[in-house]
């Protein structure tokens, strides 16, 4: 069968299968070669975790949110940061934390360290090893994902031009159709072949998401939480994750990221058939109950 | 004795709260009426009613649990 | 079939010998504990899982599984497959776990010598079948069929139970060593089941270990439990490791010459980290002892 002896309908059809059989095909090549090994499990430092999942300003909004709930920063008037004068920044370790420290001695707007240049080099730091291990595109898969990417768009598009000069010779002028989907087919190319992240990066995030859903099931069963477990759960899960008990001041400050940023393990997560924990031994094997 | 026999009468004794509450209150004739010969009632009967009453309790309370972990097509079709 | 049964035995528990060259410790994983799993990893050998919350576990999760298996070494524990009966062991389940086994890579797996159902009717948790000869053959012939599928024997546990089995004709050491003596399978020890168990009903837990097969003993649990009626102890893993069972386990490390691999058990009510770091140093030191007073048996 001779594709382009089609007519109108029937190729604009086989054109949209073969736009989507490439591309889901391109999808399925890049996540295969960027997926490697099984990731390595890191949580030493809960910042890495948020900048992966996330980027650069999650990483800060978490940041932030850590500070606050240590007490070496404070929220006034519900909008405003302000360091706390004795948090002594100069104690934090962490050149991260004492960064912000440094940017909210005089009060400021939390969004405003989005913009701080220092910081926005601090949060970049994380970058380069993430791309090392394979979990961020760096610029060898980005390269890869531009020739597979224009591969695709060039096929799709001279698959086009062809049919359209067949149209054209044979005297027909309704092409509108096949040019949108061509331009369409080839924005999509591009558009889906560029996360931030590679295959083996979403897998140490759903990874983390799995293997810490208890985390999450607890904090929200409970007030108080420490602040480790709760920098932890807002790495991994997002501030949406974070009960309000825990981060009062989490719709106020940060109302995007408290929305949308919440667990995207979906079903895979915390639906486990016992996975342990609750108030009757779990799914281990110790007894319960007796009184 | 019928160990197969023993082992599934204890299977519904720990996990039938009707079956132990009338096992506690008449042992032997309840074991018989479950299909028991009388050596094997009395052998049942021996078990301790506070151990039981006990084991019992916890035997409920995992089931209980499990079938709260489990999804609900599973409990739907009776397989929590 | 029992002829059979020991020949396989002997070729196969010299392949339940594991690798190991020194004493390890670790703890049974749960979600709630994973925070401070993780950030004390230089301080935990291995981690022991529970198979059965992975049987119905999406893709996803069990992926997850295998990569925290890549990381730190994982045992695989099942609750649920019913090795301990004159019935057949729970085929469905037993496919998981065999299936788990395959996907996860452990380095071992366990089950207990317990029954949990029978036909369809669950009784929910373990429970101590009769202690005699079917129960044997049974548990053998179950184990048969996991070595079959899993292709590695398992690790079994002795279990802790409140209710003196009916009509058993063996106490529990006599019917834990015919079934390993004629099986391939391990024995993984629970040392606070096996003192609840001497505190219920009445004999020394020390003299009860005397008479197992230590030589088969690589893999110790450790747990705690509370008083309930009666005064009898409730095996719960909700509490601290009571200072017999360190006693207890300071004995196996004397009379084994195999190196063991240590497990503390938590089930809820869950202390700080430190908290149970301080059992598995408690741990340690009893191991340690136990080595220096070595007494082979």
């Amino acid at each position: 069968m001779n594709p382009f002896a089609l007519r109108g309908p029937e190729f604009l059809m086989f054109y949209f299968a073969l736009g989507a059989a490439l591309i889901l095909a391109m999808v399925w090549i890049r996540r295969s070669r960027e997926s490697g090994d099984d990731p390595r499990i890191d949580t030493s430092d809960p910042y890495r975790i948020a900048f992966l999942r996330g980027g650069s300003a999650e990483t800060l909004r978490v940041a932030m949110m850590n500070l606050i709930n240590r007490g070496l920063l404070r929220v006034e008037d519900d909008t405003y940061l302000v360091t706390v004068s004795d948090g002594r920044p100069s104690l934090i370790r962490h050149p991260l934390e004492r960064r912000i420290l440094e940017h909210f001695t005089a009060p400021a707007k939390a969004y405003e360290v989005f913009t701080d240049e220092e910081l926005k080099a601090l949060v970049g730091h994380y970058r380069a090893p993430l791309e090392n291990a394979g979990m961020l595109a760096g610029p060898s898969e980005t390269a890869q994902r531009i020739r597979w990417s224009l591969g695709v768009a060039i096929v799709l598009i001279a698959v086009a031009a062809a049919k359209i000069q067949i149209a054209l010779a044979a005297g027909r002028r309704n092409i509108g159709f096949l040019i949108v989907l061509a331009v369409g087919f080839s924005i999509v190319a591009m558009v889906l072949n560029f996360p931030r992240r590679t295959a083996r990066g979403d897998h140490a995030v759903r990874d983390l998401q799995n293997l810490f859903a208890g985390l999450k099931d607890r904090s929200s069963s409970r007030t108080g939480a420490d602040a480790a477990d709760t920098v932890l759960l807002a790495s991994i899960f997002g501030l949406g994750a974070v009960p309000a008990e825990a981060f009062p001041y989490r719709d106020k400050l940060f109302p995007q990221a408290a929305s949308g940023s919440t667990s995207s393990c979906g079903s895979s997560c915390g639906s486990s058939d016992g996975g342990g924990g609750g108030g009757c031994g779990g799914g281990g094997c110790g007894g319960c109950g007796g009184d | 004795m019928r160990t197969s026999v023993i082992e599934a009468y204890l299977a519904r004794l720990y996990s039938e709260p009707a079956e132990a509450q009338r096992f506690l209150a008449d042992p032997e004739r309840t074991a018989i009426r479950a299909g028991l010969t009388p050596p094997e009632a009395r052998e049942v009967a021996r078990l301790d009613p506070a151990a039981l009453r006990i084991s019992c309790r916890v035997f409920e309370r995992k089931r209980a649990w499990k079938a709260r972990g489990s999804s609900w097509w599973r409990r739907l079709l009776g397989r929590a | 079939m029992a002829a059979e049964a020991a020949v396989a035995a002997e070729a196969a528990a010299e392949a339940v010998v594991e690798t190991n060259t020194s004493d390890r410790f670790g703890i049974s994983w749960r979600p709630e504990l994973a925070a401070g799993i993780f950030e004390n990893m230089p301080r935990i050998d291995v981690l022991e899982v529970i198979a059965d919350d992975y049987f119905h576990a999406s893709a996803d999760r069990v992926r997850s599984l295998r990569t925290l298996a890549r990381q730190i070494p994982v045992m695989l524990h099942g609750v649920g497959l019913g090795m301990a009966s004159t019935a057949p062991v729970h085929p469905r389940k037993l496919a998981h776990m065999a299936r788990l086994i395959d996907k996860v890579t452990p380095e071992s797996w366990s089950e207990h010598l317990a029954f949990v159902r029978w036909g369809r009717r669950e009784i929910g948790h373990l429970a101590a079948p009769p202690r005699n000869e079917d129960t044997v053959e049974g548990t053998l012939e179950n184990i048969h069929r996991a070595v079959r599928l899993t292709g590695l024997p398992p690790h079994l546990e002795n279990i802790a139970t409140l209710l003196r089995p009916p009509a058993s004709s063996l106490d529990e050491p006599e019917w834990i060593s015919s079934i390993l003596r004629r099986s391939p399978a391990g024995l993984l020890l629970d040392l606070h089941n096996l003192y609840a168990n001497g505190r219920n009903f009445g004999y020394d837990p020390a003299l009860a270990l005397s008479r197992l097969p230590l030589d088969r003993v690589t893999h110790v649990h450790l747990a705690g439990g509370r008083l309930v009626d009666d005064g009898l102890l409730l095996d719960d893993h909700k509490h601290p490791v009571p200072d017999p069972v360190y006693e207890l386990l300071a004995m196996v490390a004397a009379r084994s010459a195999k190196p063991l691999t240590v497990i503390l058990e938590r089930d809820g009510e869950y202390p700080e980290m430190s908290a149970l770091l301080a059992e598995l140093d408690r741990a340690r030191a009893a191991v340690a002892k136990g080595r220096r007073e070595c007494v082979p048996a």
